[in-house]
């Protein structure tokens, strides 16, 4: 017997078994809340691909902007990093290595700023699908990774067919394990992102702002040493950013035939493994607590 | 409330709610006007459809926000079996889907995966007597009434702890005429539950074993369908003489006995 009834004057009193059911806007246990994201992979994939059709359905082009946007952006800083600053004399292969920089930026800095919001701009999907809230941040990085992964490889390509057409190594293969932990670094910064903007949604504007600085202290546009030989502080701080080691290790292996350093990788994957972490936890702790009200 | 339903597990518990839509006005919660909820308690168990009757001044909107997780309470508990579906009206996103990756989203909602989740959509195709033109048409090009039976239909069969209905699925005909209620009923007597938003009695009184009176924000009745429909009706006749009306709410206050939880 689950429930039973007495019938009092005043009220009618009732006993419930509540073993197995939901409380509302009571946090659950971090390993319940885990197994549930998992479980609603698939329907995170859907929203995901869903969204990126959409969005493609409305332009003439549709697809083909996946892979032009970043060609035209890579184009405009050749012009003014290449051609008229000529930093590209400093640099061998500049074309090579200006493409491999804005193309992996812009990944990791679009999934964070497409991300930033998403606890609020997907409410209804959150709520109606009944998902963690750490679905949000989640749908809406693998909608950016879906959307631009077909740039990686235009990015291959590029440098494979752009004077002075570089020839690839078996080294070339470690931008797999590269962009598998790029995608976990984004995905947690998104997870971190989205707390801090749900909590104070000022923070998107600084956001912008931030992560413009972040391109030019992550080596995009030009060598970072150019930025740590102003100031010592400068120099650790672009020792410790994870995004210049994405760049430094895929253009060792793709446009230098080089090993990338050990310590690029220990420095992007403690960054990767511990945003994720952090991210998580952050918005599971406050899960329960979102403001889902549209007045 | 039936006796026999003392054996079965409840799928929604809503106990001494409170609820408003609160602003911030310079960093501080405020309420925005508007309805509010009272007190309000009930209970859904397994194998029972109920309806929650009034209008949005009522607060009947708030409480589905309640219920569907978007609106926390400023006091209150809410208890709800996992695996609920809430079926509401289309987002402008959902109405630029085709009609197959709706019901490819219902099924999903019920962490069907894989084969499993091709063969709920298949069923769903079968079921509605869906053609490919409709599959592959946008939503907001369908008749409003295919999209409903489509969603009906994909939401019970993935077999949901309690299917919530807010939208034209709970005042239209997607629940009364065949094959829609063949399918509720089924869904129900195989321990399913459901609770029906409406302003009419129109649906619950076929589709739903109780109804649920808001009135002000507060429960007003909570009895057998056919109960309250007659209630409503003898309210509804009596709309031009406010004294009269006054007297019938008076009176369904007094009776009204609020249900007290105890929990284990």
């Amino acid at each position: 017997m689950t429930e039973q009834q007495s019938q009092p004057s005043e009220f009618n009193q009732v006993h419930l078994d509540l073993s197995g059911m939901r409380h509302l806007y009571h946090r659950p246990r971090l390993g319940d809340y885990i197994s549930q994201m998992w479980r609603a992979r698939t329907l995170a994939f859907s929203e995901a691909r869903a969204s990126v059709l959409l969005k493609n359905q409305r332009s003439y082009l549709g697809g083909v902007w996946l892979v032009l946007n970043p060609i035209l952006n890579g184009l405009v800083y050749f012009a003014v990093f290449g051609l008229v600053l000529r930093v590209g004399s400093r640099v061998e292969n500049y074309l090579g290595f200006l493409f491999i920089g804005m193309f992996m930026f812009q990944m990791t800095s679009g999934t964070i700023t497409q991300s930033a919001d998403s606890i609020f701009s997907l409410r209804r999907v959150i709520t109606s699908l009944s998902l963690p809230v750490a679905m949000a941040p989640s749908i809406n990085t693998l909608r950016r990774w879906l959307d631009g992964l077909p740039s990686y490889l235009v990015m291959v390509l590029l440098v494979l067919l752009i004077p002075p057409m570089e020839t690839l190594s078996w080294k070339a293969l470690f931008i797999i394990p590269l962009i598998a932990l790029q995608f976990v670094l984004s995905l947690g910064m998104a997870y971190v992102a989205a707390y801090v903007v749900s909590r104070v949604h000022d923070f998107t504007n600084i956001l912008t702002v931030g992560i413009r600085g972040w391109m030019f202290a992550s080596g995009v546009m030009f060598p970072v040493t150019d930025i740590s030989n102003l100031h010592p502080t400068l120099g650790v701080l672009v020792h410790w950013n994870p995004l210049h080691h994405v760049l430094e290790i895929a253009r060792s292996v793709l446009l230098y035939d080089t090993f990338p350093s050990w310590g690029s990788w220990e420095i992007l994957g403690i960054w990767a493994i511990g945003t994720l972490v952090l991210g998580l936890f952050l918005i599971w702790r406050r899960e329960g607590k979102y403001d889902f009200n549209d007045v | 409330m039936t006796s026999d339903s003392a054996e079965r597990r409840p799928t929604l518990v809503v106990k001494n709610v409170y609820a408003e839509h609160r602003q911030k006005t310079s960093g501080r919660q405020q309420s925005a006007g508007g309805p509010r909820l009272e007190d309000v308690s009930f209970h859904v168990v397994e194998g029972e459809s109920i309806g929650i009757l009034g209008t949005t001044a009522d607060g009947i909107g708030l409480l589905s926000e309640v219920i569907c997780g978007r609106l926390e309470p400023v006091q209150g508990d809410v208890y709800v079996r996992p695996g609920a579906c809430l079926l509401e009206a289309p987002t402008p996103a959902e109405l630029q889907q085709s009609l197959y990756e709706t019901i490819e989203r219902f099924a999903m909602t019920q962490d069907v995966n894989g084969r499993a989740l091709k063969k709920a959509v298949q069923r769903t195709v079968r079921q509605s007597a869906l053609d490919e033109n409709q599959l592959l048409t946008r939503v907001a090009d369908l008749e409003a009434s295919v999209v409903d039976l489509a969603k009906v239909s994909a939401a019970l069969n993935t077999s949901p702890s309690v299917l919530l209905a807010t939208s034209s699925v709970a005042t239209g005909n997607a629940l009364l005429a065949d094959p829609g209620n063949v399918w509720f009923e089924r869904y129900i007597a195989r321990g399913g539950a459901a609770v029906i938003f409406g302003q009419t009695t129109r649906t619950m009184v076929r589709a739903c074993s109780r109804i649920i009176w808001l009135h002000e924000g507060r429960v007003l009745m909570d009895r057998p369908a056919v109960e309250v429909h007659r209630a409503k009706a003898a309210l509804d006749e009596n709309k031009t003489n406010k004294t009269l009306m006054g007297q019938y709410i008076r009176r369904y206050q007094q009776e009204y006995v609020a249900p007290r939880f105890g929990t284990f």
